[in-house]
């Protein structure tokens, strides 16, 4: 996908594989919602519904091309998307929104952690813990580079587990590639509180000449590269 | 004459709805003092003040609008529009959602709180939203109008609210040219105004209604019909007045349709340029002191 359209995010796209893939299973069949606030990672959530037969797999071929519904970043006009992100920071209020008012559905919010640096996610994180919305999961994509750098350099929020709970979150870390561990944060019984998931994750992860490379939020793979690099990913899956 | 605030005409259509519909959501930045506490004591679950965080609270806003609900988001104007202009654009617009954006305070009615809360370009933003309706009512009936409308027809609103008396109708008998633009008069001079501006304009008493024509925008439609050529082929001249700066404003709407339609009629803008901001100054003061201008509603009605 990202190859024909020469798009870039690969590396925000593999970091967020094993997520996307849990939170949609999740939801699948059910009433409950995924808002997927890194638009950036547009292919992977696509993929994902492919992979459910949700969209027809045809369709990825037309990735982020003229004229295409699949653009580059998430577009709530694709079957099963109800929200167009893109823009840092609107998807976390607008899934508070949405648990304000649908109580008896389960709200999942994807966010990078470059997202952090939004105000709108420390208001979400306020408004959302003093309504008390136990029915919203919030899930941190957390590789650790954005756009300029690594997120420790460019505004470091770390520790992140007195900050969440100081706002009123019930707080998980977990490996973002281990869907078992996901998938138990992500389906256990909800307490009274709203939950957060920082799924620790590799940027580019899957190709050893991604991982960790800032490069890779921009550049995408060439043609000539392609089957390698997928070689690559099969052989370590 | 006392002016009273739309925002109370606001809530009491609101409260009058909600006793025989669903009570839709009203969500507020923290504002509504002594305006919206009725509501919020009779309809607990249906109100919700966010804090101050307006950015936040319109995509809150578009979140509860996708499931189905009706949904107003209460600021002032420039903290509505401009401090969340995004969320509006992306939001609530693309989305097409029922989301009506209350901006309290039109032009200058905050005078004396200074630039920070004039809504004199809020206008020019939200004209850029193409999907929005904007309202900007004149009195009573027209803001009871606006209300009812969005909860009937949903769709990103914008709703400007400043002061009003009680009715423009009070004073003149009017006809509707469009669903929400009145002609007030039978003269071949015409005047086109909206908000509160058109309360000043049809009480003052140079305004005859055998001289002049007011044409009222109580919802600033982004297409005029068939008869306002009609209309303007048959006037003398044509005064546009408001209170708010050119670009988007209703003025830039009439020039298109005057160049379109190849109309030629003797034509005057007044509006503001976005000089001379920093003094304060209540509304009238401030009108007067400015091109819109010294005398500006008695300069209205000379050639």
């Amino acid at each position: 996908m990202v190859t024909s359209a020469k798009s870039s995010h690969i590396g925000s796209c593999l970091s967020a594989v094993e997520i996307t893939a849990v939170i949609q299973n999740l939801v699948h069949e059910t009433e409950n919602t995924f808002i997927f606030s890194k638009g950036h990672a547009a292919a992977t959530i696509y993929a994902a519904l492919a992979g459910l037969k949700l969209i027809p797999e045809e369709h990825l071929k037309t990735f982020a091309l003229d004229g295409s519904e699949l653009t580059g970043h998430v577009n709530h006009a694709v079957p099963n998307i109800s929200y167009s992100s893109g823009s840092l920071g609107h998807g976390f209020p607008f899934g508070v929104g949405l648990a304000i008012a649908s109580k008896h559905k389960k709200i999942y919010v994807l966010i990078s952690d470059g997202e952090l640096n939004e105000g709108t996610t420390w208001e979400s994180l306020a408004i959302a813990a003093h309504l008390k919305l136990k029915n919203l999961v919030l899930v941190v994509d957390a590789n650790g580079i954005q756009s300029f750098g690594k997120t420790k350099e460019i505004l470091d929020l770390e520790p992140l587990r007195s900050k969440f709970e100081s706002f009123g979150w019930e707080f998980f870390e977990a490996d973002g590639h281990s869907v078992s561990a996901l998938h138990s944060l992500l389906s256990t019984k909800e307490s009274s509180k709203p939950r957060v998931i920082i799924a620790r994750t590799i940027k580019g992860k899957g190709i050893k000449s991604m991982e960790n490379q800032l490069e890779w939020h921009y550049k995408s793979p060439s043609p000539e590269s392609l089957q390698r690099l997928l070689n690559e990913i099969e052989n370590n899956a | 004459m006392k002016l009273k605030t739309m925002r109370k005409i606001f809530i009491k259509t609101l409260l009058k709805y909600s006793k025989v519909n669903e009570a839709p959501y009203l969500i507020t930045g923290d504002l509504g003092y002594s305006v919206l506490e009725p509501y919020q004591e009779l309809y607990p679950s249906r109100f919700i003040n966010v804090g101050i965080m307006e950015q936040s609270m319109m995509s809150i806003a578009a979140g509860l609008a996708s499931q189905g609900n009706k949904v107003f988001a209460y600021s002032i104007s420039n903290f509505a529009t401009f401090r969340a202009l995004e969320q509006l654009r992306l939001d609530i617009a693309f989305h097409n959602l029922d989301v009506c954006v209350v901006g309290i305070g039109t032009g200058f009615q905050y005078g004396a709180a200074g630039y920070s809360h004039w809504a004199i370009e809020d206008l020019a933003i939200v004209s850029s939203l193409e999907k929005f309706r904007i309202f900007s009512p004149s009195d009573e009936s027209s803001t009871n109008k606006a209300v009812l409308s969005f909860l009937q027809n949903g769709g990103p609103t914008y709703l400007r609210l400043g002061k009003s008396s009680l009715n423009l109708n009070d004073k003149f008998d009017s006809k509707f040219i469009l669903p929400n633009v009145r002609i007030f008069g039978s003269g071949n001079q015409l005047i086109f105004s909206h908000g509160s501006l058109a309360q000043e304009i049809i009480q003052n008493e140079s305004f005859d209604p055998h001289n002049f024509s007011l044409v009222v925008f109580d919802e600033i439609e982004p297409i005029l019909n068939k008869e306002f050529n009609t209309l303007i082929k048959a006037s003398k001249r044509l005064k546009v007045i408001e209170d708010v700066v050119f670009s988007g404003s209703l003025g830039s709407r009439v020039c298109r349709f005057l160049t379109e339609n190849n109309l030629n009629i003797p034509f005057k803008w007044i509006g503001l340029d976005g000089s001379k901001l920093e003094s304060a100054g209540g509304s009238e003061n401030y009108l007067r002191a400015r091109e819109l201008g010294f005398k500006y509603l008695d300069n209205l009605f000379l050639d």
